[in-house]
């Protein structure tokens, strides 16, 4: 028994924040995930006052300072013949620290400024994808039946289609033809036009579990106990079955996220999320596929941050997992 | 009053109650067979048998926690085997449950006081109106006085408890709107031998202090003892005696009743040996033909094997389904 005179205890929330916190492998995600997070919001400072330049404008003819030398911003090609260009390489200075891409541009600040939209998109996609999931699950859960068989099926035909298949055809139409729906008008290029196509192809994804979780919990024994207590059905979904399957969210939500970033970049890579001359990570790669062996830089930096970003959510899916699982952390065994 | 016959009077009654689940390959599981019995108020019925006879799905089905598949329940003589949840719902205050697993039954992610308050909040006071905030509180400190728990326990959450305490926040909880009936399901099966006492001492303390009435359901015949004015004796899904307690527990007519108690550790002197019971409780999906316990019954004859006793009166108000009643001392 505790103690009378202890103070109120932390709310389960707060508790597994506790345990987060204390969770090596999670802090430094989060630490990683926020570093990056902050570098590209810092993107326009960094390109105006540190870089010093315009990462939407072509500077092909360019030239930039270099330890006091002038040195071409698109140089001839290492070959014998010195046929063709390439662009300036990693300089590990101030300006184009990464190099430039095969338009002149600076491939750093366009990776901070590509990260603007990439992590955007795939947080915007990962939060609609989880609310549509979870409306989904929880009414297919909770009420079962025949509205269960009809928005399960639905996920089955969805499921069946390969994502990212499913992923192209749908932006091929969205990004060919503007969509009109009522006043809105969504425009090709915009960023909406990848967060939609990412948050539905992976609704099924985030939909089974939550429903699975929905189901178990309508058949949990303090549910009986409500339903024995004559709380009426929708008070019992809204008290006691959603705040149990928030965490199922939570959980998933990162995990989610890391799926959004990886279909985006392909999307871009494929020219069919986000549209030039916006940067993306996916773009850019696709900028870096011609300079694979001459500049591979321009291919690996935006890689390298995709692979990053996508282990740290990850790793901080797994610690938000175990962190909010409240019987392991209860004081029960 | 019997079994078969309820009395008007009666708080509960059930008749011919039967619980099948499909089980697949077009097959049934029969988990109520056909139960009547009724409970008068302020009685103590003890429901005994072995883990899978159906006693806890009857304790369900007298609730209509499940739906029922044959037969009818009646509360304060109304028949409500049919009724909607929503039509139940003004019911509920007056016929409660305690459930075996104290911490499945309390949503981890709400405090006690927030458990405890939802019956409050959800049913109106006695004025037929909401009850305000204050009266809330002031019910939640009487039921925590109730089941000794100290105030404080309120502002916590159920996993902070003991297995014991929190079998005290889930009967501070089904008393919350006063019941007349409460269905206890196994209430201190899961629970340390010392605790069990405690929880089985309020009960008893509660029954006589509340005029409560009880369907108390137990594997566990030391307990019921204490807590039971009459005891039923179910195996498969079926009762097979029932009758005051000391008369069914001291002096068992049917072979089923007299091994369980035999199985009961005490100090006796004198006493016959117990019957083994040997085997495992048949499947409920295949029944045995003919009497229900002849596959273990030391004493089984031809004529158990083909037909099925019913329950007949052995001694008033103590009857016993089997063709061949042990003799009484």
């Amino acid at each position: 028994m505790p103690a009378p005179t202890q103070p109120v205890p932390p709310g389960p929330w707060r508790q597994a924040a506790g345990r987060l916190a204390r969770t090596p492998s999670a802090m430094v995600a989060l630490g990683m995930l926020v570093a990056v997070t902050v570098a590209c919001l810092l993107a326009p400072i960094y390109a105006r006052d540190v870089a010093r330049t315009n990462p939407f404008q072509s500077t092909v003819a360019g030239t930039v300072m270099l330890d006091g030398r002038e040195v071409d911003i698109m140089q001839p090609d290492d070959n014998p013949l010195h046929l063709g260009l390439s662009p300036i390489g990693p300089t590990w200075r101030a300006t184009y620290l990464l190099g430039a891409d095969s338009q002149g541009r600076d491939v750093m600040a366009r990776l901070l400024y590509g990260g603007r939209n990439s992590l955007l998109i795939s947080a915007a996609a990962a939060v609609l994808c989880l609310l549509l999931a979870a409306t989904v699950g929880i009414v297919a859960g909770f009420f079962g039946g025949i509205v269960d068989t009809i928005l399960s099926r639905l996920m089955d035909i969805m499921w069946a289609v390969p994502v990212y298949l499913f992923a192209i055809s749908l932006s091929i139409v969205m990004v060919s033809q503007q969509m009109r729906l009522g006043p809105f008008v969504l425009r090709a290029d915009s960023l909406l036009v990848p967060v939609l196509i990412i948050a539905l192809v992976y609704v099924p994804y985030a939909a089974r579990p939550i429903r699975g979780r929905v189901m178990a919990l309508r058949q949990a024994e303090f549910v009986i106990a409500a339903r024995c207590l004559g709380v009426p059905g929708w008070r019992i979904m809204l008290r006691d079955i959603v705040p149990n399957v928030m965490t199922t969210l939570v959980t998933l939500g990162p995990l989610l996220m890391a799926l959004a970033l990886l279909a985006e970049s392909a999307l871009s890579f494929l020219s069919l999320g986000v549209q030039a001359p916006q940067p993306s990570w996916g773009t850019i790669i696709q900028d870096g596929e011609g300079l694979i062996y001459t500049r591979p830089m321009v291919a690996v930096a935006p890689g390298l941050a995709i692979v990053t970003v996508v282990l740290a959510l990850n790793i901080l899916g797994d610690g938000l997992r175990d962190a909010l699982d409240v019987r392991d952390g209860g004081r029960r065994s | 009053m019997t079994a078969t016959s309820p009395a008007p009077a009666a708080l509960l009654a059930v008749r011919n109650l039967s619980k099948t689940y499909r089980v697949g390959h077009g097959q049934r599981l029969t988990a109520v067979d056909g139960i009547s019995l009724s409970v008068m108020p302020g009685e103590m019925l003890g429901l005994v048998g072995e883990s899978g006879c159906g006693k806890s799905t009857l304790g369900r089905c007298m609730l209509r926690l499940t739906d029922i598949s044959a037969g009818q329940v009646m509360f304060e003589g109304r028949d409500i085997t049919t009724l909607s949840e929503r039509r139940l719902r003004p019911l509920r205050p007056r016929m409660q449950m305690v459930f075996q697993d104290s911490s499945a039954c309390l949503n981890p992610r709400r405090r006690v006081g927030d458990l405890l308050a939802e019956p409050l909040r959800v049913h109106p006071g006695p004025d037929g109106r909401r009850r305000p905030a204050a009266d809330i509180d002031r019910r939640m400190r009487d039921l925590m006085d109730l089941v000794s728990l100290p105030a404080s326990a309120l502002a916590r959450y159920p996993h902070e408890f003991s297995g014991g305490q929190r079998q005290r926040i889930n009967i501070a909880r089904a008393l919350a709107l006063s019941p007349r009936l409460v269905v206890a399901d196994e209430p201190v099966s899961a629970l340390d031998v010392s605790v069990q006492a405690q929880i089985v001492n309020l009960f008893a303390d509660l029954q006589a202090r509340l005029g409560l009435t009880y369907v108390f359901v137990a594997h566990d015949l030391a307990v019921v003892r204490q807590v039971s004015t009459r005891v039923a004796v179910m195996y498969l899904g079926a009762i097979v005696e029932i009758g005051p307690t000391d008369s069914v527990l001291h002096h068992p007519v049917h072979p089923y009743t007299a091994a369980l108690t035999a199985a009961v550790p005490r100090p006796m002197v004198g006493a016959r040996p117990p019957p083994p019971l040997g085997g495992d409780i048949p499947s409920p999906v295949n029944r045995p033909a003919g009497c229900r316990f002849h596959t273990r019954c030391p004493y089984a004859q031809d004529r158990c094997r083909e037909d099925e006793p019913a329950l007949r009166p052995i001694r008033p108000g103590h009857e016993a389904a089997c063709h061949f009643p042990l003799a009484t001392s």
